[in-house]
């Protein structure tokens, strides 16, 4: 059932697999790896865990500041002050996640359309 | 020598006025593995599965654009599972890039899998699982699921917490899975704000989820790091490359200060 769209029909897919999915998926048995022969109590935990985290705040870092798509249609600054309403909102209403989430997306989105 | 990194940084913010664990620990943990399973994707279902399904619809317009098929699309998803990668990967088949340098710019974006799915494993082997059971719930680690398993995993008991793991990933898995198809389906007919605003949710959820689960002062300063440094070093090395330095560096220093303040260099 290969959409119309699609070029290459299988060798698309073996394509994915090979320079998609494999490339991709070494890292994390990587990790299964290297973790094999460590106690649970190896500060090398410790410190991949800090990388992680350091990680995650640099994704966030990355898509407000140098984001893609239609995401790069909003301004900087309103994806700034979308951003500091959702975390306002979600400080307000008694640090709900999805209710700090919802006002800050909703501000972007008026914020976009009033454009 | 304290064990408590391990389990200290643990997210209890959803709800979280308090984060002694009145949040995820509140309710009866399961006691069956279908019961830890189910849990986890309930726990999946609350927000996060969306979450991940709105960012992965984004791969749907995108897999299009460049001419690649349903099928293709929605197998990216189900087998790569890592929107970065699979942004690299139809955004370079688009340019016409030959394959070994979207092999290398694909693995590159996904290096940051190997400090989270290995920061994950003290947790996931804590039943003795199988080598086999392990690479594959190791396919549902991605920096949503890492983010709520984080959260969720320590409230769980240790021989049922990679089953709630599987519950919770792969529920997700699922669910963007089909907000890819469905993206590649209705690609052109969503107003750009709606799909700026789908966008949008990704770094607000991890923002929110962030602020509420950082604990410590090392904590702090690997979010601090890495949220300062990463769009510099992205502007200068591009982005997967000033991720991964912005990573390291603010981990690696988050680490060592935490080391150095409790005495056990």
């Amino acid at each position: 059932m290969l959409h119309a769209h699609s070029e290459g029909g299988v060798l698309s897919l073996i394509v994915l697999v090979v320079v998609a999915v494999l490339p991709n998926e070494i890292w994390r048995w990587a990790a299964i790896i290297i973790a094999e022969h460590l106690r649970d109590d190896s500060p090398f935990f410790g410190w991949v865990r800090y990388i992680a985290m350091s990680l995650v705040a640099g994704v966030v870092a990355q898509l407000l500041w140098i984001p893609g798509g239609t995401l790069a249609d909003a301004s900087p600054g309103l994806r700034v002050a979308a951003l500091l309403l959702g975390v306002c909102a979600w400080q307000a209403l008694g640090r709900r996640i999805a209710l700090g989430w919802l006002v800050g997306v909703l501000a972007l989105v008026t914020g976009v359309s009033l454009r | 020598m304290s064990m408590s990194w391990l389990t200290g940084w643990s997210f209890c913010a959803v709800k979280g006025r308090s984060c002694s664990g009145a949040a995820a620990g509140a309710v009866t943990p399961p006691n069956t593995a279908t019961g830890a399973f189910w849990r986890g994707a309930f726990d999946a279902i609350k927000l996060p599965a969306w979450l991940l399904g709105f960012s992965m619809m984004g791969i749907g317009p995108l897999a299009r654009d460049v001419h690649s098929g349903l099928v293709e699309a929605a197998l990216s998803t189900l087998l790569v599972f890592a929107g970065p990668a699979q942004v690299v990967y139809f955004g370079m088949l688009g340019t016409g890039a030959p394959l070994a340098a979207i092999a290398v710019a694909v693995t590159l974006s996904a290096v940051r899998f190997l400090p989270m799915t290995a920061s994950l494993m003290p947790m996931l082997r804590a039943g003795n699982p199988s080598w086999g059971s392990l690479l594959l719930a190791s396919h549902l680690v991605a920096v949503t699921i890492w983010v709520e398993a984080n959260r969720r995993l320590p409230y769980i008991p240790p021989a049922l917490r990679l089953s709630y793991f599987a519950g919770l990933g792969g529920t997700c898995l699922a669910i963007s899975t089909i907000a890819t198809t469905v993206g590649y389906v209705v690609a052109g007919s969503v107003s750009a704000a709606f799909a700026a605003g789908l966008l949008f949710g990704t770094p607000m959820f991890f923002t929110l989820t962030l602020l509420g689960g950082a604990r410590d002062r090392a904590g702090w300063a690997a979010l601090a790091g890495g949220f300062g440094l990463s769009p510099l070093l992205g502007l200068w090395l591009g982005p997967a490359a000033g991720l991964l330095l912005s990573g390291a560096l603010g981990g690696s220093i988050a680490f060592a200060a935490e080391r150095r303040l409790r005495g056990t260099t």
